[in-house]
């Protein structure tokens, strides 16, 4: 072959031994949990991706509820106000608030203002982030799982690292850093100006980096189990996903679904590139519907999908500090060590684009678990017999005075009470989930976009707050009313199950909206990018 | 019923764009409406779809069973169809409404391929043959690249050294074209593939080597390739 140096055996010569690709230090490698691929039920490769900690499940499940619950309490004669379900974003520069800005929030302790309030929790709502049920002072959430970060470079060759063969994550054995040399110095990257054809969709470039991770033959079915979220293989099948599911376009999202191990190939090598493949034809094709750079920034926020435990760390963080709520989540995540962004002029994005990218965050925000609150208690009919023996026991003495048939009862309102808990909750989950979906299109879109996304968050905030107070003060206003017969409340139980009834609705509607503001903020944080054709 | 038919797709269009409060505001009387008319009766299914409306799925289903509703929307309906059996991994159901999609767009290639698709998620790989060599006659690049990709990896799943490599050779052609450097790595690693079965490591590393370059010149790092000459030259030192 001409121009190589393959000697007649084909074997490779190994000239300049002396100059021996440098080695990256160790990173954390996640080896992720072992999932199962057999052959034909790829679907899996989904699975266990996005939540995965359990210690992250069991801190969901209380996550910011007693702040809230806390601030709520101190609120509940704040003014009641239908909140308004238009996202405000905050133009760049607008309301900037410099980092110390924000730790000078956090120290504030005045309850004059929702803000503050819920920044300033009571000593025992501090101490029930430290309690061991949540894992304790000595237990936080689990970090996110060390993962590669390489990013999409491509567009400025600038900022390119070396070859990437360069850097083998130190999986390169002793030969195969032979081979890497030689295989460099026979063929040099050249780093072309500007990208053709499907070059532009490179959402997965960045995360096929590693040869010596994708080197393995024979291969065996058994060797895709366990690969973790963070192999190139995940990452096909972790893109294909979002596009099978969401493209607009019927061949984008058969294509997506094949983004994934096929019967066929005998080495890992094969596998994984005809799963990438599939993802970026996929990709491709979506883009006729939905426009390049809109695909392309979709499934690279799905790659992040770190981004909730991350969140969900520094939200365990913060509330330890009494400063839960999620702009401040989302400076802490984008803050320490983050990887630098790149810079992009505005642009927007199609609606179909836009909603993409609402599908991409709305996947790096996990799914949603919003509760309904059940209907308030009404009158039952009570025969004669249930009366006389309620008479009778009010004559026992020691029974006190107990609540009749007709009259509402404490234990009648605990499923309306414990729903309407659940809805706080749901909304102080949703902080954490929104805060997560920021802190991925930030990683994608970078600092121009940084502030209208706090804007987003802070917006969002406030919605929730009202929505929020607005259920507690239904709820109280009930508990208010035990012991009074039921038969007269029936016009308070008719406003409350209208106030109450919706409260999921609401919330998701809120969820939808903020998950739309932020794509519309991403889209307009994107530099056009124009498919070349070769 | 012009009005309503507009609605419809304002509904559809409106959950396309995750707008749910739109399509929801316009759903109630919109889909009470359509009942009246049977012609919109697979427009109405779709949008009750869309909205994940309980029992929206056998209602279109039948609709398409009753031959209502307009050529387009009943492809969209089919798809629909068979998009929801294949996510159910109902494969007998949704190769039924794959064939009746195809049949209706007079054999569009591009669901010609998802047919095919469903085939090999169903791991019905020698049906699906047929269709794949259908798709790669598809005028578009895309749906082509990725039939022949398909095809070359059946090929060699059935040991059909010949045709894979001929497959793989006209998905390199067309990936290079596109400058879809992961679908051409994937062309060449099968390539590789059926040169090593054949006994020739010496070519395969050769053919690799110059795809590597290749790629290298318009600043791919050509990972992949990589790979499978570090498995090459593993098996042979093995």
């Amino acid at each position: 072959m001409p121009g190589s140096s393959l000697k007649e055996d084909g074997s490779i010569s190994t000239r300049d031994k002396k100059q021996r690709p440098e080695q990256h230090p160790q990173k954390p490698v996640d080896k992720g949990k072992p999932r199962h691929l057999d052959g034909q039920e790829m679907g899996r490769m989904e699975e266990g991706q996005e939540l995965e900690p359990n210690q992250a499940s069991t801190l969901q499940e209380g996550l910011g509820n007693q702040a809230l619950l806390g601030l709520m309490a101190r609120q509940s004669g704040a003014q009641q106000t239908t909140p308004s379900l238009e996202i405000e974003i905050e133009e760049e520069g607008a309301e900037f608030e410099s980092d110390q800005e924000m730790e000078e929030i956090g120290s504030e302790s005045s309850v004059s203002s929702p803000q503050t309030a819920i920044l300033d929790l009571p000593d025992d709502e501090a101490l029930f982030w430290g309690n061991k049920e949540l894992g304790g002072d000595e237990d936080p959430p689990k970090p996110p799982a060390g993962r590669p970060r390489p990013r999409r470079r491509r567009q400025k060759p600038a900022s390119l690292p070396e070859d990437p063969l360069d850097s083998t994550d130190g999986g390169a054995t002793r030969k195969h850093e032979e081979d890497l040399q030689d295989i460099r110095l026979e063929t040099p990257l050249d780093r072309p100006e500007q990208l053709l054809g499907d070059e532009v969709h490179d959402a997965l470039w960045g995360w096929i980096q590693d040869p010596t991770a994708l080197a393995q033959v024979p291969l065996e079915p058994e060797s895709l189990t366990g690969l973790g979220d963070t192999h190139p293989l995940s990452r096909c099948a972790t893109a294909g996903a979002l596009l099978g599911d969401c493209s607009p376009v019927p061949a984008g999202r058969a294509l997506g679904k094949l983004a994934r191990p096929l019967p066929g190939p005998s080495s890992l090598s094969s596998v994984v590139a005809r799963a990438a493949a599939m993802a970026t034809l996929s990709q491709a094709v979506t883009a006729r519907a939905t426009g390049v750079q809109a695909v392309n920034r979709a499934v690279s926020l799905v790659l992040e999908d770190d981004a909730l435990p991350q969140a969900r760390r520094m939200a365990w963080e913060l509330a330890r500090a009494s400063r839960l709520w999620a702009p401040a989540i989302f400076e802490r995540c984008i803050r320490p060590a983050g990887p630098d962004p790149l810079d992009h002029g505005g642009q927007g994005a199609s609606p179909l684009g836009s909603a993409l990218l609402a599908t991409a965050l709305s996947r790096v925000a996990g799914p949603s678990r919003l509760q309904e609150v059940p209907p308030c208690p009404r009158p039952q009919p009570v025969s004669q017999e249930d009366q006389d023996l309620a008479w009778l026991d009010a004559m026992v003495p020691g029974k006190g005075h107990p609540a009749g048939p007709d009259l509402l009862t404490y234990s009648a309102l605990v499923p309306v009470i414990q729903g309407v808990q659940g809805a706080v909750r749901s909304a102080a989950e949703l902080q954490v989930e929104l805060a997560a979906a920021a802190t991925a299109a930030w990683r994608v879109a970078g600092a121009p976009v940084r502030f209208q996304l706090r804007g987003v968050l802070r917006a969002l905030w406030r919605e929730l707050g009202i929505v929020a107070r607005e259920a507690l003060g239904v709820s109280e206003g009930l508990e208010r009313k035990v012991g009074q017969p039921l038969a007269e409340l029936e016009a308070a139980m008719d406003r409350a199950d209208e106030c109450l009834g919706d409260l999921g609705q609401r919330l998701t509607f809120l969820r939808e909206d903020g998950l739309a503001a932020l794509a519309v903020v991403l889209a307009r944080g994107t530099r056009p990018v124009e498919q070349v054709v070769p | 019923m012009k009005e309503l038919e507009k609605r419809l797709r304002r509904i559809r269009a409106a959950v396309a764009r995750r707008r749910p409060r739109e399509a929801w505001g316009l759903a109630d009387r919109a889909l009470a409406d359509a009942a009246q008319f049977p012609e919109l009766a697979v427009l109405a299914s779709l949008a009750a779809r869309d909205l994940a409306r309980a029992g929206s799925g056998p209602q279109l289903t039948e609709s398409l069973a009753a031959g209502l509703g307009n050529p387009e929307d009943r492809i969209d309906g089919w798809i629909a169809v068979a998009e929801d059996a294949d996510q159910r991994r109902q494969w007998g159901e949704a190769e039924q409404a794959w064939i009746c999609a195809v049949q209706e767009s007079n054999h569009r290639p591009d669901l010609v391929l998802a047919l095919a698709g469903s085939l090999l998620r169903a791991g019905r790989n020698e049906d699906a043959l047929v269709h794949l060599i259908r798709a790669t006659e598809s005028p578009d690049t895309a749906t082509s690249l990725a039939a022949w990709l398909l095809l070359s990896g059946q090929y060699l799943a059935e040991k059909q050294m010949d045709p894979a490599l001929a497959a793989a050779q006209e998905a390199l052609v067309l990936a290079e074209g596109r400058h879809n450097w992961l679908a051409f790595a994937a062309a060449a690693i099968d390539i590789s593939e059926v040169q090593l079965v054949r006994q020739d490591p010496k070519v395969a590393l050769q053919g690799l080597m110059a795809a590597l370059k290749k790629c290298r010149r318009r600043g791919d790092p050509g990972t992949l390739l990589v790979a499978r000459f570090l498995e090459i030259r593993s098996l042979g030192s093995a």
